[in-house]
């Protein structure tokens, strides 16, 4: 008997009947996060492709990138927005995607924190360009964020839960 | 748990991102130069068309050759920050013309401020983190307007060399 052949009948045996309920509902948690988070960067990363220069203006805005790196931060990183985004929803390389996106949320996080603890107030760009200043919006970002990379973490653990039956 | 291959496709699609960002933004008419002017004490910061679609537009880094421009009279200057702004301060004789109002339709937009492709135009903003001047500059560059430029320093620099201030209703 092949190892395929055996581990779709390990699997099929190991399913009890209350736990079944319990996969479905997980398998629908994980797919409500990957169009939550998919579409949520994707829909982040629409306008930021559509007009890099004000894009790159709010780059500079933050005040911590080099001047030689604004630029090209401006053009890469809505299309990792994108990319990442797309690979949630469609599948492909969907555990790759979403380190990265898990990553670029930390480096937000980390990015908002900065300016707030020195007191540099920032347009965030996030979904629209010229978002409204000021520390309580950006106390609501960090929260967002925050959320986020909850429901990434959470997201990617359930992958691995899935790689492992 | 993060395996190897996780990693690789990571760098995977960190290559994919980086071929279709650089490839998407050199043909896009919106594309971006890949090094932008980012340094205020050198003019407008902005990060630049890239090559193809480049307009050069004259910049005027001088306060005092803007100013020397206003007082001997030819120049037509715009203002093009909003009208609630402009009210509250602005170079002595300057027209009010915002960036959100520009109709690329010429006759409207000369019918308006009364300009001519011939006349010599300055065009200023709130500062040299305004770029709304340099749009507006190129736009007017693009429909034949040959002696156009930006006064790069914008209204905050003005004001900060102590110039005189002209507010609603006390203009010449």
């Amino acid at each position: 008997m092949s190892n395929l052949f055996r581990s779709k009948f390990k699997f099929k045996n190991r399913v009890e009947p209350g736990s079944m309920g319990l996969g479905r509902q997980t398998s629908l948690i994980e797919w409500v996060l990957r169009l939550f988070l998919g579409c949520t960067f994707i829909f982040s990363s629409w306008h930021k492709i559509v007009s890099p220069d004000q894009f790159a203006t709010i780059v500079y805005g933050y005040d911590v990138f080099p001047h030689q790196i604004i630029n090209v931060l401006a053009v890469v990183v809505p299309f990792v927005e994108l990319v990442c985004g797309i690979t949630l929803i469609t599948g492909l390389l969907k555990r790759s995607g979403l380190l990265i996106i898990n990553a670029m949320l930390v480096g937000f996080i980390f990015l908002i924190s900065f300016n707030l603890i020195r007191g540099h107030e920032f347009d965030c760009g996030c979904f629209s360009l010229g978002e409204t200043k000021g520390v309580w919006s950006s106390i609501w970002l960090l929260a967002r964020d925050l959320v986020m990379l909850g429901a990434g973490i959470y997201l990617f653990r359930l992958f691995d839960k899935k790689d492992r039956v | 748990m993060i395996f190897k291959r996780d990693i690789i496709g990571c760098f995977f699609l960190l290559i994919i991102c980086v071929m279709l960002s650089f490839g998407v933004n050199a043909l896009s008419p919106n594309g971006i130069a890949l090094r932008g002017q980012w340094n205020p004490d050198q003019g407008v910061v902005m990060a630049g068309a890239n090559k193809a679609h480049a307009v050069d537009v004259m910049q005027i880094n001088n306060p005092f050759k803007v100013k020397r421009l206003v007082e001997s009279g030819p120049a037509v200057v715009l203002d093009v920050r909003r009208p609630d702004i402009y009210d509250l301060g602005h170079i002595p004789g300057a027209l009010n013309f915002p960036l959100d109002d520009f109709e690329e339709d010429e006759k409207a937009l000369l019918s308006k401020i009364k300009i001519t492709p011939e006349d010599e135009i300055i065009v200023y903003c709130a500062g040299v983190t305004c770029q709304d001047s340099h749009t507006f500059a190129t736009r007017l560059v693009e429909m034949g307007f040959t002696h156009v430029a930006v006064y790069a320093g914008g209204f905050a620099e003005w004001e900060e060399m102590g110039f005189d201030v002209a507010v609603q209703g006390t203009d010449p």
